[in-house]
């Protein structure tokens, strides 16, 4: 029975694996011209080049402070405003219109609100593009944030409030340190989803807000495969730490 | 007093922009703003209602939307009912988060380097002897029937519905309902078409409504992996928008308030139908 259960385990590592395995393939593939399985010979090219004599560092730098910031801002404004939310006659619908950010395509969205940003001077920066983000991310952090606000919460709230806390140490000594692993995954989750925007970067980034997706476009429209398969797996590593880090805090959260 | 600003402020952020966003494209696709504007005129309107390809367009990308996300919701359900073991293994249950990290993107990449015509599967069946000329494998991508946007999208969707279906089962209390069931007889093909399935389908029916309006107006698969005459919607209204020609701008803002309408029908249908589930 263990034997099976190992067998099961390593099955489910390897078809997860395969993806991973198939960049790193095509960032060392040298020349692989058809009808070759493997290519003639394997090349290192692309790390160099991608790392040595790019500027692709400097990008991966600003997409992970873009992100970041998306992450703050989102959380801590849905911290703030989800609260009072839930505590309105008409919570429910409120909530509900949060859905329609989220729904709408965000390649759609940004073409139809960019005249916005044309007019304020933000279009082809990065304050542009973590505004129009943060559009998006917000909605999705009320969101998670919804259901947290129950009675129980409220409660301890007043309770220590009776206690004579004021407003301000409620929120910082109950509130907050009962949120801690909610703020924790809409931190992850919001990072994430600056970390794969390519529809809002590309309309209101306009090219010049350079991040590291825009880039792996550039080299597939290049078809600069290596390139784009080591950027790629570039990419990846925060996202797939961050889903580990989700995975725990969703079991502890359920 | 200080609840009315918050929700005044929530308001302004969630639904301004969109708000102001549908009222510019209705200005601007009837021309009465805009560069080349000469005042009220439904040209565009008319341009995009009676356009062929904008129609095919709407209809190959909702088919598109959803026969993958059938194809990704299916295959997971099978997966999980299949599969108990994965509801108990630690290692499991973060492998399986994995596959999530993958952006659209980087997706569509690689099942382009997969299977277009010069791509590893087409050599592998070269070797094979399958074909014997790189024209003998079949169009996977940029084809007529969307094959690889199809595949690539129900790969997106199948993990995150697998997570999704193991979570809910672990905390519905859907093994009590099961237990019960077997105690009365039924097999394990009528406990699973008769309760899990009703039951794990009636919790996911919001995520799918979520996830058939993010396929539908998905970009990057079908940009990379699509068929560009007719293009999918958000594709259509990317080439409308970044074309050169200003006289093209009324018909993409047209084109977007359509996508706009589809999207708010999808979603009041579905916003209804989760407050009836609810109230059961």
């Amino acid at each position: 029975m263990k034997t099976k259960a190992r067998i099961r385990i390593i099955v489910l590592i390897n078809l997860v694996m395969i993806p991973f395995v198939f960049l790193l393939f095509l960032s060392i593939a040298g020349t692989w011209f058809f009808p070759d399985v493997l290519p003639g010979h394997w090349s290192l090219n692309a790390w160099h080049g991608l790392f040595l004599g790019n500027d692709f560092w400097w990008v991966l730098l600003k997409s992970v402070v873009l992100s970041s910031s998306i992450a703050i801002l989102a959380t801590a404004m849905a911290f703030f405003i989800s609260r009072q939310l839930s505590r309105h006659r008409y919570r429910d619908i409120l909530h509900s219109i949060a859905y329609l950010p989220y729904s709408f395509s965000p390649v759609i969205y940004a073409f139809c609100i960019q005249f916005l940003f044309i007019r304020s001077g933000l279009k082809g920066t990065y304050a542009g593009v973590l505004i129009a983000q943060l559009l998006i991310s917000f909605p999705f952090v009320v969101l998670l944030f919804s259901k947290h606000w129950n009675h129980e919460l409220k409660n301890q709230e007043i309770l220590s409030m009776s206690l004579g806390a004021s407003e301000y140490q409620t929120v910082v000594r109950v509130t907050l340190p009962l949120t801690m692993r909610l703020i924790k995954l809409s931190l992850i989750q919001t990072f994430l989803i600056s970390w794969f925007d390519y529809g809002i970067s590309l309309v209101i980034g306009r090219g010049i807000a350079q991040t590291a997706i825009l880039r792996i476009y550039q080299y597939i429209a290049e078809a600069n495969i290596a390139y784009a398969a080591t950027a790629s797996l570039v990419l990846l590593i925060p996202p797939v730490m961050l889903s580990i880090v989700q995975h725990k805090l969703s079991s502890n959260v359920a | 007093m200080k609840r009315y600003i918050v929700v005044l402020l929530y308001l302004v952020l969630v639904l301004g922009p969109l708000l102001a966003g549908v009222v510019y494209s209705m200005l601007y696709s009837t021309g009465s703003i805009g560069l080349l504007s000469k005042g009220f005129s439904l040209v565009a309107w008319q341009n995009v209602l009676t356009d062929d390809f904008v129609k095919r367009s709407f209809l190959s990308t909702i088919f598109v939307a959803t026969i993958s996300l059938v194809i990704g919701v299916a295959a997971a359900l099978f997966v999980v009912l299949k599969s108990n073991w994965l509801r108990r293994s630690g290692i499991a249950g973060i492998m399986l988060h994995i596959p999530l990290a993958f952006p659209p993107m980087v997706a569509a990449f690689l099942m382009f380097q997969l299977l277009y015509k010069g791509g590893l599967l087409s050599r592998i069946f070269y070797q094979l002897g399958l074909t014997t000329d790189i024209a003998d494998f079949p169009g996977l991508v940029n084809d007529n029937l969307n094959i690889g946007v199809i595949l690539c999208m129900a790969l997106f969707v199948f993990p995150f519905f697998v997570v999704f279906f193991v979570q809910k089962m672990e905390i519905s209390g859907m093994n009590r309902y099961v237990t019960l069931a077997a105690s009365l007889g039924a097999g394990r093909y009528q406990t699973d078409m008769k309760i899990v399935i009703p039951l794990l389908l009636r919790h996911a029916w919001f995520n799918i409504a979520l996830y058939w309006l993010i396929l539908f107006g998905n970009f990057e698969i079908p940009l990379i992996l699509g068929r560009q005459h007719p293009a999918q919607v958000s594709v259509l209204i990317g080439q409308k928008f970044t074309k050169y020609d200003l006289g093209d701008l009324p018909e993409a803002y047209a084109i977007s308030l359509l996508y706009v309408l589809v999207v708010l029908v999808v979603f009041l249908l579905f916003l209804f139908k989760n407050r009836k589930i609810q109230a059961i």
